[in-house]
């Protein structure tokens, strides 16, 4: 089984710098990895950067393979890429835009054989649980729906890693946990997953590590439990929060205010 | 390599299979309704051919079609040289039109690009104005000839240099459009200019050219067309998996593994050659190239496998309708199919946008 590591990425949009030398230690097959930080940290960016989508220098390495100078349709097949914006007007139902992503895989030969198209897709349309949406447009459903049926489409191939950005931000908190019991079946079946979170109790409770991003350097990364503290909050975010975890393990966080950088910036 | 995901269940659940059944009713009603649309087709192309200032009945044609005996000599030229050739036209440009619209709007993601979006036709009409103006015409071939063959020659250039361009900057399909529409006021100057300084009989000719009409066609030019659409069409149907891909959007498809770049390249060079060709031997046809994509949308959906033959009847159709519609109308007047087509398409165009207003 090949692990997922980031070694030094350093990515920049017209000549500015967003990640000035990422590293991600080996992120196991079955694990998931939640990454974290404020807006404009650069969070986007690492996954596009893991998906291939922009030139980036240091190393991505997938096991033993250097992936980094893969062309994103390289990586079809290895990495799976959901993007924060979901498309609008796409005029499909959810079971044709699973099938027509299998197309595609099939060409690659990343896709399963033995099986008919139509028949892969409706097995994964079952496994996720999506049988009632599956016939219905997409662009008639709810947010929370679309985001399954974009999740139904990155499965498609099965990918080795999956790269999920923000899948939670628009969904409630039923839907949120849902979610991300899914992603955790996913991942049990030795899927590498690098998911995007703002939500950090959902993000300590739901993933085996987590990483803060803080202008596009990782400042903190480890177990739950150990990362989030009220320093790193202070320092990255800017914001004075008692950070603890209750008697079942589950992180509280209660917000406080500015920290007291941010309140001295201010009065400057 | 994965566990439960990567072997689904050979079994599929009740609902999987539901799933698919019901997916296959609808690809067989997808595929009755291209039947339909083909039948359509043809009955306008019959319909086409027997409309018309000289009084040749439906009879007549069927019967000189099957029998060319039967017809004398100038009723022969009236169906062979004039109608047949002038309706085939019309099928051919519409199909070739609105297949080059639809891949333009799924490259471009804009429902609003039409074949026209990026100057291929404005470039057409400076090369036929640039023949017509300066009277040049190349060895072995006729006048009429050097105005088609530089109007193909124009396009194909334009968008040449329009790949120059946007392979400048990072190609995407923003810039795309931006390029394409610099390049339209260019050659829209260019041309102005031109009739600026050329004589009333050419600038007459020009506009004339500019309208579009299918009394050009012969059947030397419906050959040429037919080959270049026998041969592009099925190559465009060969990219309708990618192109659907595509519309789900493109960091999605090269997700899946679609080469988007390649896929572009090679789209807008299908999407040239079909208008180029159209556009010399008929001249600027609006509105087909938007309208017939948005119908075959509104009739059997997204997927390319289907919205791609689809919208090359439909424009068939339209196209037809509009032949039919000009000869009607105003009978003797050989009435420019453009404007009809135009005429027509405005309305409908607008009623769709009416309808289709919450969609997006
Ligand atoms: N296409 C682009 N062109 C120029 N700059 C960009 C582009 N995309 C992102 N940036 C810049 O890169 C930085 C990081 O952006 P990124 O989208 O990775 O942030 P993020 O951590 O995902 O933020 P958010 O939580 O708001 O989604 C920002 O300063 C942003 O302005
Ligand atoms: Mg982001």
């Amino acid at each position: 089984m090949s692990a997922l590591s980031l070694q030094d990425i350093h990515a920049s949009y017209a000549g500015k710098s967003v990640l000035d030398g990422v590293s991600l230690s080996e992120i196991a097959p079955g694990q998931i990895l939640a990454l974290t930080g404020p807006n404009a940290a650069g969070k986007s960016t690492v996954l596009k950067a893991i998906a291939g989508f922009l030139p980036v220098r240091g190393k991505i390495m997938l096991g033993t393979e250097d992936i980094t100078g893969l062309k994103p349709f390289q990586r079809a097949g290895k990495i799976s890429y959901m993007p924060q914006a979901l498309p609008r007007g796409v005029g499909l139902n959810v079971f044709e835009s699973v099938l027509s992503a299998l197309r595609i895989a099939s060409k690659y030969g990343t896709a399963v054989s033995g099986l008919s198209l139509e028949r892969q897709a409706a097995a994964l349309i079952e496994k996720l649980e999506l049988g009632e949406i599956a016939l219905s447009h997409i662009d008639t459903l709810s947010g929370g729906q679309k985001q399954m049926a974009a999740l139904a489409q990155a499965l498609v191939g099965n990918p080795s890693v999956l790269l999920l950005d923000e899948p939670t931000s628009a969904l409630d908190l039923r839907h949120q946990d849902e979610f991300m019991r899914v992603i955790r079946s996913v991942a049990s079946s030795g899927t590498i997953v690098v998911v995007i979170l703002h939500e950090l109790a959902l993000a300590a409770r739901m993933s085996d590590r987590i990483a803060v991003l803080s202008k596009g350097r990782i400042d903190a990364e480890g177990p739950p439990a150990e990362v989030l503290s009220r320093e790193v909050l202070a320092r990255v975010w800017g914001i004075d929060a008692e950070v603890t975890f209750n008697e079942r393990g589950s992180l509280m966080i209660d917000v406080l205010g500015p920290s007291r950088d941010m309140l001295r910036k201010e009065i400057r | 390599m994965n566990g439960h995901l990567a072997q689904p269940a050979r079994m599929l659940g009740e609902n999987g299979e539901r799933i698919v059944a019901s997916h296959r009713r609808l690809s067989v009603r997808r595929t009755v309704l291209l039947i339909c649309l083909l039948t359509a087709a043809v009955v306008l192309l019959f319909a086409d051919i027997i409309t018309g200032p000289s009084g040749l009945s439906a009879t007549d044609v069927l019967t000189g079609l099957i029998d060319p005996a039967s017809l004398d000599r100038i009723e022969a030229v009236i169906l062979y040289d004039v109608r047949l050739p002038a309706a085939l036209m019309a099928l051919l440009v519409g199909a070739a039109l609105a297949t080059a619209g639809v891949e333009m709007q799924t490259v471009l993601d804009n429902p609003l690009a039409s074949p026209f979006t990026l100057g291929v036709s404005s470039a057409a009409a400076l090369g036929a104005a640039v023949a017509i103006v300066t009277g040049a015409s190349i060895p072995f071939l006729g006048a009429g000839w050097f105005v088609s063959a530089n109007a193909f020659v124009f396009s194909i250039g334009s968008v040449a240099l329009l790949q120059i361009l946007t392979r400048l900057r990072d190609g995407g399909s923003e810039h795309l459009i931006l390029f394409g529409i610099a390049l339209v006021f260019s050659f829209n100057a260019a041309i102005s200019l031109l009739q600026f300084y050329a004589s009333a009989q050419s600038v007459q000719q020009v506009v004339f050219w500019m309208m579009g009409n299918l009394q050009r066609a012969d059947w030397t030019n419906v050959a040429v067309l037919a080959v270049v659409t026998a041969v592009v069409l099925p190559m465009s149907w060969m990219a309708s998996s990618q192109l659907t891909a595509l519309h789900l959007g493109e960091e999605r498809a090269m997700s899946f593994g679609v080469d988007v770049k390649r896929l572009r390249l090679m789209s807008l060079i299908r999407v040239s050659l079909l208008t180029a060709t159209a556009v010399a031997f008929v001249g600027t046809i609006g509105f087909i190239g938007l309208v017939g994509p948005h119908i075959a949308r509104m009739i059997i959906g997204e997927d390319h496998r289907f919205l791609i033959p689809a919208s090359a009847l439909s424009g068939g159709i339209l196209l037809l309708a509009a032949s039919i519609a000009a000869k009607l109308l105003v009978p003797d007047a050989n009435l420019p199919v453009g404007i009809v087509a135009a005429l027509v398409g405005v309305p409908v165009f607008v009623a769709l946008i009416l309808r289709q207003g919450t969609r997006r």
